[in-house]
């Protein structure tokens, strides 16, 4: 389909969306009409590409998409796919190969990498407990003691290490699979990065040397614009950040206003200027702090199962909440009717996007992924 | 400076986590001659318990429980080596460790200072912890309280571990074991067969402090 037509069918399917409500404001009443409108809403289908692209910036869509905006690998897609953790966090190819498993196996109308958080560490210089089959890889030591060592890795080169390998993955994703299929990438939030270069001397360091902190804050930020710029020109056009050591439970309403909605921020603003919207995702109970967190501007925001979806839903103003299925208690430990019980539940409760509350655990079950992807395909507009 | 003075000093020190203060202060204590043991439990466990409530109503954060946590230790430092035990009663121990595989250690971390503002002798094997280690360390210190935490849900599997080797080294029953961290909920602590899981430290330490009660004297020997 040519750009022209393409732009076309998408004025159309808006046109559609939009009358509808009309439509059925002016026929009540009237049957045939308004059998006619629903005829219409049916009819409007969307690429799953362009079914996320709305949804994640509250565009009307005919159903919800089935997707995880959470790490995906599993070790029944692995071995479906013939590709392997630890090898497919290193390898670009292994890599998309068990990212095309999401889609292809379970059913996730999405492609993502990576499937860990260490890369970011990593690129800095942090030693990485190396991951297993069933495990990912874990950052084991910390690169940055002082105000010297944030200058030294001041010029860094984006275009080295792991980093680079998974800018590699996405191209290959992106290759196949682009025009179709939304391709998602995740990174580590900014100051989830500074903690670990930092270490836990860093949640003292916010406290005490406010200098060094924001130093490290903004080298950090600095590295996040430039990696997801990075993987959006490889062809990410969904833009994960995944920022746990930020919750403002932890730290408070206080640090989390000073140091992490600055820098996140600017990676937000950084990402709308090439029209990719963001999803920012922080573990543990956020209900509190769900109103500073929209303050980024980030288009949605990905909550953990100790949240409560209709609570959460009244915090915002217009971010969307995604979750929040328990990835251990629902989604690897229970069965698929539980998995659609609770599904059904978060829907009821209006989440916008269903999904695991967090990364999906590697021995979770497909038939369960694929019960949590059934729930959500079946949520109609 | 009076006793009460002092003391008071050092619970002041460990909320507002000033180390220098709580160092100062507990050598002032021992130059006094305040009873070592006094100086830990009325005056640092006490500003290390005001912080663990404060945590709890969420009016200090992880920050605060870090900074105060370090000047606890910083005072207790000083005053250990000093400890006389009160009518030759040996401290409870604490074998603390996370799960192998899971590299984090700021959750194990804190239930370490809380259940050590407890009164809690602690024996940390770190991080990244061999499954074995944790039988060795409870046979050899006579533990009582087993602690295990993880942050991953990859490593869940080597906590069951851990609780079973106590199992088969024929000692379960000589110690308490409690299993915490964010993918860990009650349920699944009785699925492994461990004793608890606590929503936080504060709460994992007032647990540890009860149950040692339960557990005989002479179980060791």
């Amino acid at each position: 389909m040519d750009g022209i037509a393409a732009g076309a069918v998408t004025f159309l399917r808006d046109t559609l969306n939009k009358s509808i409500p009309l439509i059925a404001c002016f026929a009540a009443g009237n049957t045939n009409i308004m059998q006619l409108s629903q005829e219409f809403s049916s009819m409007v289908t969307y690429t799953p590409k362009e079914r996320l692209a709305r949804a994640l910036t509250g565009k009307p869509v005919d159903r919800m998409p089935a997707v995880s905006f959470t790490q995906t690998g599993t070790v029944e897609q692995m071995e479906a796919a013939g590709a392997f953790w630890p090898e497919a966090n290193d390898n670009a190819e292994t890599m998309a190969k068990l990212a095309e498993a999401g889609h292809t196996v379970v059913g996730f109308e999405a492609v993502r990498v990576p499937f860990d958080i260490s890369a970011e560490a990593e690129f800095f210089g942090c030693d990485i407990k190396a991951g297993t089959k069933e495990q990912q890889p874990s950052v084991s030591s910390h690169c940055v003691k002082d105000m010297s060592d944030v200058q030294r890795l001041k010029n860094f080169d984006i275009t080295q290490g792991r980093v680079a390998t998974i800018c590699k993955a996405i191209k290959i994703l992106a290759d196949k699979y682009g025009k179709e299929l939304p391709i998602m990438a995740s990174m580590l939030g900014p100051f989830s990065l500074a903690q670990h270069m930092n270490g836990d001397d860093w949640f003292m360091a916010i406290m005490t040397d406010e200098e060094f902190a924001t130093a490290l804050m903004d080298l950090a930020t600095e590295f996040n614009i430039a990696y997801a710029k990075k993987m959006a020109e490889n062809g990410a056009d969904t833009m994960v950040i995944i920022d746990p050591t930020a919750s403002a439970m932890l730290i408070g309403d206080e640090y989390y206003e000073k140091y992490v909605v600055p820098a996140h921020r600017k990676i937000v603003d950084a990402m709308h200027e090439i029209n990719v919207p963001v999803v920012i995702h922080i573990c543990g109970d956020t209900t509190m702090s769900l109103e500073l967190m929209e303050s980024s501007g980030v288009d949605a925001i990905s909550v953990d199962q100790s949240v409560d979806i209709a609570t959460a839903k009244s915090k915002v103003n217009k971010a969307m909440i995604i979750g929040n299925l328990d990835p251990v208690a629902v989604l690897w430990k229970g069965t698929p009717d539980t998995v659609r019980e609770v599904s059904q539940k978060a829907i009821d409760a209006g989440v916008d996007l269903l999904a695991p509350g967090c990364g999906i655990v590697s021995k979770t079950p497909s038939v369960n992924l694929q019960a949590m992807v059934e729930s959500a395909k079946n949520r109609k507009y | 400076m009076e006793e009460s003075e002092i003391i008071n000093g050092l619970t002041n020190a460990v909320v507002n986590g000033k180390k220098d203060q709580a160092v100062e202060l507990a050598n002032q204590a021992l130059a006094a001659g305040i009873e070592p043991y006094k100086a830990v439990i009325e005056g640092l466990a006490k500003g290390m318990e005001i912080m663990g409530e404060k945590y709890d109503c969420k009016q200090a954060f992880m920050p605060h429980l870090l900074m105060a946590s370090n000047a606890m230790y910083g005072g207790m430092d000083v005053l250990t080596p000093h400890m006389k035990l009160e009518g030759g009663a040996k401290r409870a121990v604490l074998v603390i460790g996370s799960a192998e595989g899971d590299v984090h250690d700021i959750g194990k971390n804190l239930v370490k200072t809380m259940m050590s503002a407890m009164g809690f002798e602690a024996i940390d094997l770190g991080k990244d912890v061999p499954i074995g280690k944790f039988t060795e360390a409870a046979i050899e210190n006579k533990a009582d309280v087993i602690s295990v935490s993880t942050l991953m849900t990859s490593t869940m599997d080597n906590m069951e571990k851990i609780v079973k080797s106590f199992t088969e080294k024929g000692i379960r029953d000589k110690v308490k074991i409690i299993v915490g961290g964010a993918p860990i909920t009650p349920d699944y602590a009785a699925e492994i067969g461990a004793d608890t899981s606590k929503p936080d430290a504060m709460e994992a330490a007032k647990w540890a402090k009860e149950i040692v009660k339960d557990l005989p004297d002479n179980r060791w020997s």
